[in-house]
């Protein structure tokens, strides 16, 4: 049941992420009767204009009416635009939905988060993997110490880049921030968040330098003051995509992109914890499932707990410390 | 001096990149048509330039480039373009640069492909003439763009022309990223690995390259790697590197308790046939005509073609990776002239490159944990989950 109606929405960028995954959610799961994209390109609002030419419900902007008002505010422009469009935007709407990460530093992501507050704005960021219930299991077992102290743990995320990006925004510091840390770090910091309530940073490494953007990145975290916790993200490396929780008495394996848990108790065999079978326990939800689960989770109830201002701001002060402190790591190839 | 570099985010494209980086007096500028697959360049602090399809024919390199070195080629459709048409574009771009800069040299590196339909024992040189079927969409299109680049005599002599056989090495997805992850999930069947390939390390290619920027010689040069091997022994390496499944030979249609049925004993009889030329020219046209679903599955067996086995990561599974003829037919170009021209070069033998690729496996497909070096002991206890 839709509880929040957003008749009209403001799409700002004409990307793959704005054009393949908001656009068909926005006109199908929220039912929006008109879609205004605006895209600063001229060159990709014409052929834009030219594909949605027989969709009344989409209209190409040449520039934004600062008069126009919206009930939904989506911005999904590469990051370095992101908190510029919140700020301009701002007075048009009383919702806004922002592409991860929500700002390219910790700054701008705790000024949005102030002026949101105090404009009593309902901010959703896309940290989509909220969804997967997974990881409250996880942080029960955890905070109950169902096999007993938790002694490490490894997450590692990565695939061979398969993105279809419509500009060299993913791979420009100027225009992303980063790389791989900028790209699915929030994703993976979110889930530990989800975990742990404290985060400290020890130290980061990255195969770039100067103004070139990371491929591979590799955090060393302290989780709940003293949980040694490994991130390892690439976009050059086929990882597992798991989190791999080492208790005590067991081992845990948790997918960073499906709600699978397997447990491996030390002298027994592997099993599956997690889903339960039944209808609606898919455990490899992919992309398009999470991104729809995050629609009716949190913008269709109209309430953004876990995946609002707040949230990314933590997930910000982290990657800032890792680009700030980060070290050469070791380009093997 | 600038380095034009096109097709700089391929596995070869990319390889030459870094030995260019590391030699230094070179600084490349990679031209990108599409910006999908820059995750490896994009590390590098270099000049990257999006020059869509659109663009790219009425595109000039900067005045300094010393060298323009084409890497690239159009496996599939793109921002609606054939291959056929973006191979027109790159033909364009190519031409038109060098009437334009009358000092710049041409690199092009083509395929052995070209030489298509293979035979048995034969080593192609560069003078042969091949004729590939029209079904071999990578290998004509091959031959399309040398024969656009050769065709202004003017250009020709400040253009050269690489004839590389099956090339290897890190981040090369039909022969080495496809083999490795294939072999680390299980067993690979085959039916019949006996053709003979000369395998070359994607290194000599980078390395070679290099060399000709200080030392041009225009022309058209097969390379090949320095022996000649059956499939078997090549895919054999990485079944060793990946360290799990192994080469097992297909026992198709046998029927219960391993008595061949009446399939095994049509398929026995077709694998036989099919190894002959003179069958599968015969049953060719045939095998065009028949409709549906029948036709895909027969084409797959009797229109072998390179470009079939370039197939998107995870399409296929090990079932299907080697049980085309396309494995039974040996692959050989001459080197004679390459030899001849430069006695100096040497090239690495397969199995000189095991520590590095034995290094890459463990990079690409485990969880093993990079800081600033090597990865470290306790860590690579997670690496069995890869």
């Amino acid at each position: 049941m839709v509880k929040f109606e957003y008749s009209s929405v403001l799409l700002v960028g004409g990307g793959a992420m704005a054009i393949r995954q908001h656009l068909p959610r926005l006109l199908g799961l929220l039912g929006s009767r008109s879609v205004d994209i605006y895209e600063a390109d001229p060159a990709r609002r014409a052929l834009l204009a030219a594909q949605f030419r027989r969709e009344r419900r989409v209209r190409l902007l040449e520039h934004i009416d600062s008069k126009d008002q919206f009930d939904l505010v989506v911005i999904a422009t590469p990051p370095r635009f992101h908190y510029d469009y919140y700020r301009q935007l701002e007075g048009q709407a009383e919702r806004f939905l922002i592409e991860k990460p929500m700002t390219v530093n910790a700054g701008q992501a705790a000024q949005l988060a102030d002026y949101a507050r105090s404009k009593g704005k309902k901010v959703f960021v896309n940290l989509l993997r909220r969804g997967l219930g997974s990881y409250r299991l996880l942080r029960t077992l955890y905070q109950q110490q169902e096999f007993g102290r938790l002694e490490r743990v490894q997450l590692c995320e990565g695939g061979v880049f398969s993105w279809e990006a419509a500009s060299l925004g993913p791979f420009s510091k100027d225009l992303s921030g980063g790389g791989v840390l900028m790209d699915i770090g929030p994703h993976a910091l979110d889930l530990l968040l989800q975990l742990f309530d404290e985060l400290t940073l020890q130290a980061a490494f990255m195969d770039s330098a100067g103004t070139a953007v990371e491929a591979n990145c590799t955090l060393d975290l302290a989780a709940d003051g003293g949980v040694p916790v490994t991130v390892s993200l690439s976009r050059n490396r086929c990882l597992s995509n798991t989190t791999l929780l080492q208790f005590e008495r067991a081992t845990c394996s948790a997918g960073v992109r499906d709600n699978a848990i397997a447990v491996k108790a030390h002298g027994t065999t592997e099993y599956v914890m997690y889903p339960a079978a039944g209808p609606g326990s898919a455990a490899a939800p992919g992309f398009a499932a999470l991104l729809d689960a995050f629609y009716e989770q949190f913008l269709m109830q109209g309430q953004n707990r876990g995946v609002g201002p707040a949230e990314s701001q933590r997930i910000m002060q982290i990657i800032d410390q890792a680009y700030a402190t980060g070290q050469p790591m070791q380009r093997v190839f | 001096m600038k380095v034009a570099v096109v097709g700089g985010s391929g596995f070869m494209g990319y390889d030459f990149v870094r030995a260019l980086l590391a030699q230094g007096g070179g600084a490349p500028v990679v031209y990108c048509t599409h910006p999908a697959h820059l995750p490896n360049l994009a590390r590098h602090e270099i000049d990257i330039r999006s020059v869509p399809y659109e663009r790219l024919a009425h595109e000039l390199v900067d005045a300094d480039t010393g060298c323009l070195v084409n890497f690239a080629h159009p496996f599939s459709s793109r921002d609606g373009l054939s291959p056929a048409e973006q191979i027109t574009i790159l033909g364009e771009f190519f031409c038109r640069n060098l009437r334009q800069r009358p000092s710049l040299k041409l690199i092009h590196l083509s395929s052995m492909s070209v030489y298509e339909p293979f035979a048995g024992g034969r080593e192609f040189c560069e003078s042969s003439a091949g004729k590939p079927p029209r079904a071999d969409h990578y290998a004509c299109n091959k031959q399309r763009i040398e024969h656009l680049l050769l065709k202004p005599t003017a250009s020709a002599p400040r253009t050269l022309i690489l004839r590389p056989t099956v090339v290897y090495g890190p981040f090369c997805r039909p022969w080495t990223d496809n083999l490795l992850a294939a072999f680390a999930a299980g067993d690979v069947p085959y039916v019949d690995l006996g053709g003979r390939i000369q395998p070359l390390y994607v290194q000599d290619v980078s390395r070679f390259v290099l060399a000709r920027l200080s030392d041009f010689r225009p022309g058209i040069l097969n390379m090949a790697g320095p022996q000649a091997m059956p499939w078997h022994d090549f895919l054999g390496f990485f079944a060793a590197i990946a360290g799990r499944g192994a080469l097992v030979p297909r026992a198709a249609g046998a029927g219960p308790a391993g008595r061949p049925g009446f399939g095994h004993n049509v398929r026995a009889v077709l694998s036989l046939l099919d190894k002959e030329p003179a069958f599968v020219s015969l049953l060719r046209p045939l095998v065009m005509r028949i409709p549906g679903r029948l036709r895909r599955r027969l084409r797959a067996r009797f229109l072998p073609a390179a470009a079939d086995y370039r197939r998107p990561e995870g399409a296929q599974g090990n079932d299907a990776l080697l049980g085309s003829p396309f494995f039974a037919q040996d692959r050989l170009v001459s080197t004679a002239l390459l030899r001849r021209l430069f006695p100096d070069f040497l090239f690495t033998p397969l199995p000189a490159t095991c520590e590095t690729m034995q290094a890459y496996f463990r990079f690409r497909f485990t969880d093993a944990v990079y800081r600033s070096g090597e990865p470290s002991a306790p860590e690579q206890l997670a690496e069995t989950r890869a």
